[in-house]
């Protein structure tokens, strides 16, 4: 056994230098494949890893076998084989930087193709419902003229007239939504970025009360302008007013009686604006969509004669535009409560007195 | 317009040509046409009703329904000889109304009118053994064409 013991000292030194290219290979292995997003090659590339861990670690477990075994002496000349090329392959594994980092490239540029694939997706989708949307009420446009001139041939005087107002009263819908597929169009091209001027609050929610004001009176709903009248603020005025009508023209259609309120809170120059309502209400699983601008859209339950139900994408935009944001509470049955928050639009010179005035 | 329908040679856009023709006039009348019995499914209210009274002003008898479940159940009740099908109802699409006449070997007249221009939709429709498919806003002329009420 004294003889065999350099024999002993060469296997265990060799287990070793195998060992340790494993260690060297693995540790590249694992540097380069973090940051790869997970994908079935980086699978399989981890895969090979595990095997090469796998295999040095049988290196280790098997030296006391090997000492045992009769033929080690020929063994440690394929160990010694081994050793060379695993530290050949150890040298050259820092060509697996390339190769991951490829693989990295490949699947970004998959998951770009992929979103690009949806936004073409989402935009013809999105053409097809509004093609949808128009051509409904279109047809409807379209029998009732073919109607009204049977009624006028027929001398079908109370039914002419009937079928006019009809025409009239869809006619300004479809211009209505016409208004609004424009107006949704041109919030990213040409509203711009926010411009700042001063002006009284109150005096625009009148605007926005005074252009919703006959559809309200006809459902027999009340507007309320809560506003304190002093207020002034520094903001977008034409994009608030927007804002504040698609939400108060929004509660209108889903308001069937009572009231609508527009109120508002402040805190400092942070304002938050409220448009209050008694309607329908909203399921609270719907309140996470309701911002969403292709949802309403694709959504087959909705009444499209309210058009193409894109007010709330639109305020939702533009409450952005002016670096702020919307939320919403709603009670289904009670009503729903809109309140846009915008930071630090009350006009300074004027807070204070705006402060006062709330007190008395 | 509507004179396209006993007037074959009008146009549907030519509007002068029709007061030469009041529908009551016996010498244009389609007798053939007086009596059929229409089934429409439609969920727009404004189409169904003028879509409706535009049969009624035919002489046809129609009927009116909104979904896929109320059409199968007018088809259950009573017969009709023709049928306007919208595709995109709250219920489900137009064509398991048509596939549902298919199947029972109904003699109805299908016609499918559309506003989707989705091709899945569509070809469902024809699937399903739709006679025509129009697209909205409807014509009234060709719709009366497709339905063979001209």
């Amino acid at each position: 056994m004294h003889h065999d013991l350099l024999w002993v000292v060469i296997t265990v030194f060799l287990d070793l230098a195998v060992a340790a290219g494993y260690i060297v290979i693995a540790a590249h292995w694992m540097r380069n494949e973090r940051f790869l997003p997970p994908s079935p090659a980086k699978r399989a590339m981890g895969a090979m890893k595990n095997i090469f861990i796998l295999c040095g670690l049988c290196g280790y477990v098997f030296i006391p076998v090997k000492l045992f075994w009769p033929a080690w002496r020929l063994y440690d000349f394929f160990l010694l084989l081994l050793a060379i090329q695993t530290w050949k392959y150890a040298w050259g594994a820092k060509d697996l930087k390339v190769v991951y980092n490829e693989l990295g490239r490949t699947s970004k540029l998959a998951a770009e193709l992929e979103a690009s694939r949806a936004e073409v997706q989402r935009r013809s989708d999105f053409l097809n419902a509004v093609s949808h949307d128009l051509r409904t009420p279109l047809n409807g446009l379209t029998l009732r003229t073919s109607l009204a001139e049977m009624q006028m041939n027929m001398a079908d005087k109370a039914g002419l007239e009937q079928s006019l107002s009809e025409i009239r009263a869809s006619a300004q819908g479809v211009a209505e939504m016409l208004d609004q597929l424009l107006d949704y169009s041109r919030i990213d091209r040409d509203s711009g970025p926010a411009t700042r001027e001063t002006f009284n609050l109150a005096d625009a929610v009148t605007e926005v009360i005074r252009d919703v004001e006959p559809q309200a009176q006809q459902k027999q709903i009340v507007l309320k302008n809560e506003v304190p009248a002093e207020v002034m603020v520094m903001t977008d005025r034409v994009k608030l007013k927007r804002i504040l009508n698609n939400l108060v023209g929004n509660a209108v259609k889903f308001t069937h009686s009572g009231s609508i309120r527009v109120a508002m809170d402040w805190r400092a120059r942070d304002a938050e604006v409220h448009v209050i309502d008694t309607g329908v209400g909203i399921p609270s699983d719907k309140l996470s969509t309701i911002f969403e601008e292709f949802v309403q859209l694709g959504n087959d339950s909705r009444d499209r004669k309210k058009g193409f139900g894109m007010g709330l994408p639109i305020a939702r935009q533009l409450t952005t535009k002016l670096g702020g944001e919307i939320q919403v509470h709603s009670t289904v049955g009670q009503g729903s409560r809109f309140t846009v928050i915008l930071p630090d639009i009350i006009a300074e010179d004027l807070s204070s007195a705006v402060a006062m005035a709330k007190k008395t | 317009m509507l004179f396209g329908s006993y007037d074959m040679t009008a146009d549907f856009d030519v509007g002068r040509g029709m007061s030469l023709h009041p529908t009551n006039d016996p010498s244009v009348g389609a007798a053939g046409v007086i009596g059929r019995r229409i089934l429409i499914v439609e969920d727009d209210a404004a189409a169904a009703f003028a879509l409706g009274e535009i049969f009624r002003h035919l002489k046809c008898e129609s009927r009116a329904t909104g979904s896929v479940a109320q059409a199968i159940s007018a088809l259950e009740q009573s017969t009709f000889d023709h049928a306007v099908v919208d595709l995109m109802l709250p219920d489900g699409e137009g064509s398991r109304v048509v596939a549902y006449i298919r199947a029972r070997r109904l003699p109805i007249n299908i016609v499918v009118a559309t506003a989707s221009s989705d091709p899945g939709i569509i070809s469902r429709a024809q699937q399903a053994g739709a006679d025509a498919l129009l697209q909205k806003p409807l014509n009234l002329r060709k719709l009366l064409q497709a339905l063979g009420l001209d």
